[in-house]
C-alpha cells in the first residue's frame, strides 16, 4: 500500500495536531521584543557584537569549549568574586533602621553530620569531577532553598533536605517578594550545528509555595552571570549569546517581581569590566569591576565602583578607601558594607559604599590556607584558616570569633561553606555538615582540629556542579600574589 | 505597519531593522514553536528551539535576498534547528514515564499529551530525523510536497520518498503492534 493511500494512517496523524493546538508561550513574543529593544539599549547591534557564527571555522570555539569557559568563569566567580545569594530576612524597606537582636549575634556553631538527610542535595566531595554538593543556597519566606546545580531542594531548618520536582539545571536561586526564583542556565545544546549563536535565553523557575513551578525563558539571550536581590528588586547580570568570551560586555537586567524584566542603563566602563561583582546595600546595590588595564601587562587593572538605587541606573563612583586600597568584593551585613580587601589585607567597613575604614578587629590578617568570605544580607561571616575557623560580623568592622563544637570529631579542612540564617552548611571530607548557630550560651560538644584537608583544585572542572554564588568569595592568601592596586 | 515586501526591504537596510525583523518573526512564531513542539516533544525544547531559530534567523538576515519569502526562509531556519536537535537525540534513551509517576512530577506537556492521543505519534519517533520532519510538515503544518520542498531545501523526489518510506514504516509497526496478542 503506497502512503497515498493509507488514508486511515493520516486520518490519525493529522489528528494529533488537531485543534486545539499548543499554546505559544508568552515568553517567546517577549523575547521577540527584547531582540529589538536590546539593540537599541546597548547601542550596540546584535550582529556586531563578537558572534560564535562570525568566527572563522578554525577559530570558532567549540560550544564545550564555550561552556567550559563559562565554567571557569564561574570558577573564577567563586574564588574571586562569587558567592552564596541568601536572602536573609529582610528589613522593612530601604530607609528603615537596622534592628540587632539578639538572635543576630551568634557566639557558636554546633556541627552535625547530615549527608544522609541531604536526599542527594551533596553526594561526595565537592572538589570531585561531577559530583553533586550545593551551589546556591537561598532563604524564603517557605524557609531554606538550595541547588547542586541540578534541581533543588527544600528544607525547613537547614538540616533535613528534600528534592522538589520541576527546576532543573539550575544556577542561582533568589527571592523576591515571597517568590522564589531558580535560574538554569541556556541549554545550549548546539554541538553539531554548523552556523550561528549557540542559543539562548536562560529559563527562570518560580514558586510561592516550594511545589508548584512556573517556568519561563528570561526575555533575552545569554548566560546569566550573577543574580542578586535587594528589598524591593532582583538584578541579574548577563553575558550575552553573541559573545563567546565570558569576560565580555555584559548587561543587566532588573525586575521587582521576578516576572516582568526591564534592561538596566549601566555605563560602558561596567558593561566592559571582568569580574563583575554585584552587591545590595541597604539601599540599592554596589558594583565591583576590574577595569581595563591601563598600561603594561605588569600593572594592575584598576577597581572600578558603581552604585544603583534602584538596579536600572548606575553611577561611577570613587570609594574614599583608606591608603588607596583596592577591594574585590562587597558584602551586606545588618548595619552596613563590608570588604575583606585585596589577600591578605585587613577589611574594612563602610556604611554607605562611599566611606570606608579600616576595621577593629583584623580578622583577616594572618590567616592561612584556602579562607572564605559570605554574607546574606544580616550579617557576614569569615571562614578562615583552611575554612575551619569562623568570624561573624554584622558589618560594624566588629567581628565575633565563633565557638564550635556538636555531635561530630572535627570539621574537615579545605571544604565549602554556606550561609544560612540559622547557621550554616559546609561541605568537606566527601561529607555534609549542618552547623546550627548559638547564641550566647556555650556550645554543646568539642570539636578537634581538623584530621584531613581536601585542598580545591587549581580548576573547578567543567561539568560539574559550580560554586556560583555572587555573595561568597574564597581567598587563598598565602598563594596568590599580592597585587600593586591603584584607586580608581 | 509595513507590508511584507517593504519589510524585507527594510531587513536589508541598516536603520529599522530590528523593528522590521520583528515585524516579520512575530507571525511566524506559532507555526515554528508547535512544529517544533510536536518533534522534539517537549514544550521547554520547543521553546528553546524557536529562540535559537530567532537567534539564528536575526544573525543572518543579511543572507535574506530580496524576493525570498520570509515565511518559507524563516521556516527553513526552524526545520534545520529541529533537524539538529533530533539528530542529537537519537543517541539518547528517552524512558517514557508512568502517567502516575509523571502526574506526581507536575509537569503537564501539552506536546506530549497531543502525541498520546494515538500511538502513532509514539511511534513517529522511531523515524529516521530526516523522515519525522517530512511527516511533521506534512500531517502537522499542514503543508504541500512542494513547501515541503522548499523548507528543506531538497528536491521534490526526496520528499516523495522520504514520505513513503516513512509512511510504509509507520504503517508496517502499526500492523505488526495489532498482530501481538494482548
Amino acid at each position: 500500500m503506497s502512503h497515498d493511500e493509507d488514508l486511515d494512517l493520516e486520518r490519525r496523524l493529522r489528528r494529533i495536531a488537531g485543534d486545539p493546538e499548543p499554546a505559544v508561550p508568552g515568553s517567546l513574543y517577549r523575547h521577540l521584543d527584547v531582540v529589538a529593544e536590546s539593540a537599541a539599549v546597548d547601542g550596540v547591534r546584535p550582529a556586531q557584537r563578537v558572534s560564535i557564527a562570525a568566527m572563522p571555522r578554525g577559530r570558532r570555539s567549540d560550544p564545550l569549549q564555550i561552556r567550559a569557559l563559562v565554567g571557569l568563569a564561574a570558577a573564577m566567580v567563586a574564588i574571586i568574586t562569587g558567592g552564596i545569594l541568601l536572602s536573609a530576612p529582610r528589613s522593612a524597606g530601604p530607609a528603615a533602621e537596622p534592628s540587632v537582636a539578639a538572635s543576630d549575634r551568634w557566639t557558636g556553631l554546633e556541627w552535625h553530620d547530615i549527608t544522609s538527610t541531604s536526599a542527594g542535595l551533596f553526594a561526595a566531595d565537592p572538589w570531585e569531577r561531577g559530583i553533586a554538593f550545593p551551589s546556591s543556597v537561598v532563604a524564603w519566606t517557605g524557609g531554606l532553598a538550595a541547588t547542586n546545580g541540578s534541581g533543588v531542594w527544600t528544607s525547613i531548618e537547614g538540616r533535613t533536605w528534600k528534592q522538589v520536582s520541576g527546576p532543573q539545571y539550575v544556577k542561582f536561586l533568589g527571592e523576591i517578594g515571597g517568590r522564589l526564583l531558580s535560574v538554569a542556565d541556556p541549554v545550549a545544546s548546539c554541538e553539531e550545528t554548523a552556523s550561528g549563536p549557540c542559543l539562548t535565553s536562560a529559563r527562570i523557575w518560580s514558586t510561592t509555595n516550594g511545589a508548584d513551578w512556573t517556568s519561563e525563558l528570561l526575555p533575552f539571550s545569554g548566560s546569566v552571570m550573577s543574580l542578586t536581590t535587594s528589598a524591593t528588586s532582583v538584578v541579574i547580570t548577563v553575558l550575552p549569546v553573541t559573545s563567546a568570551d565570558p569576560s565580555g560586555p555584559k548587561l543587566v537586567y532588573v525586575s521587582t517581581d521576578g516576572v516582568n524584566w526591564r534592561p538596566a542603563q549601566i555605563p560602558a566602563d561596567m558593561s566592559t569590566s571582568t569580574d563583575l561583582n554585584v552587591s545590595s546595600m541597604a539601599a540599592g546595590y554596589i558594583a565591583i569591576g576590574e577595569g581595563a588595564n591601563p598600561g603594561n601587562s605588569g600593572s594592575a587593572s584598576p577597581e572600578l565602583y558603581w552604585v544603583s538605587g534602584d538596579g536600572l541606573a548606575w553611577s561611577r563612583i570613587s570609594p574614599d578607601v583608606p591608603n588607596q586600597r583596592a577591594m574585590f568584593a562587597v558584602f551586606r551585613g545588618l548595619l552596613g558594607l563590608a570588604s575583606p580587601g585585596l589577600m591578605g589585607d585587613v577589611g574594612l567597613h563602610s556604611a554607605d559604599g562611599v566611606t570606608w575604614a579600616d576595621d577593629q578587629d583584623q580578622v583577616l590578617s594572618g590567616l592561612s590556607g584556602q579562607n572564605q568570605v559570605m554574607s546574606d544580607g544580616r550579617r557576614i561571616v569569615v571562614a578562615g584558616n583552611w575554612n575551619t575557623e569562623f568570624w561573624v560580623s554584622l558589618g560594624d568592622g566588629h567581628w565575633q570569633p565563633l565557638e564550635q563544637g556538636g555531635d561530630i570529631v572535627s570539621l574537615p579542612g579545605g571544604g565549602q561553606a554556606w550561609l544560612l540564617p540559622n547557621g550554616m552548611l559546609y561541605a568537606g571530607g566527601g561529607r555534609l555538615f549542618y552547623g546550627q548557630a548559638v547564641t550566647g550560651s556555650a556550645v554543646q560538644g568539642t570539636l578537634r582540629p581538623a584530621a584531613t584537608i581536601t585542598a580545591p583544585p587549581t580548576a573547578t572542572p567543567a561539568g560539574s556542579a559550580q560554586p556560583t554564588n555572587s555573595s561568597s568569595v574564597i581567598v587563598a592568601p598565602t598563594s596568590q600574589p599580592s597585587p600593586t592596586a591603584t584607586g580608581p | 505597519m509595513l507590508g511584507e515586501g517593504e519589510l524585507r526591504v527594510a531587513l536589508t537596510k541598516p536603520a529599522d531593522d530590528a523593528a522590521a525583523f520583528v515585524q516579520l518573526v512575530r507571525p511566524e512564531l506559532p507555526g515554528a514553536y508547535r512544529l517544533a513542539g510536536y518533534l522534539l516533544r517537549d514544550a521547554f525544547e520547543a521553546e528553546d528551539a524557536t529562540q535559537e531559530a530567532v537567534a539564528k534567523a536575526w544573525e543572518s538576515r543579511a543572507k535574506l535576498r530580496d524576493g525570498d519569502r520570509f515565511p518559507a526562509w524563516f521556516g527553513r531556519i526552524v526545520s534545520n534547528v529541529c533537524k539538529d536537535r533530533l539528530r542529537r537525540q537519537r543517541g539518547v534513551r528517552v524512558l517514557e514515564l508512568d502517567d502516575g509517576i509523571a502526574a506526581d512530577l507536575r509537569v503537564r506537556d501539552d506536546f506530549r499529551d497531543a502525541l498520546a492521543r494515538d500511538e502513532v505519534g509514539r511511534l513517529v519517533r522511531t523515524l529516521p530525523p530526516d523522515q519525522q520532519m517530512v511527516v511533521a510538515l506534512r500531517f502537522w503544518r499542514d503543508l504541500s510536497l512542494e513547501e515541503i520542498a522548499e523548507r528543506l531545501d531538497l528536491p521534490l523526489g526526496t520528499v516523495k520518498s522520504r514520505l513513503h518510506y516513512a509512511m510504509r514504516a509507520l504503517r508496517k509497526e502499526l500492523d505488526r503492534q495489532g498482530k501481538v496478542p494482548l
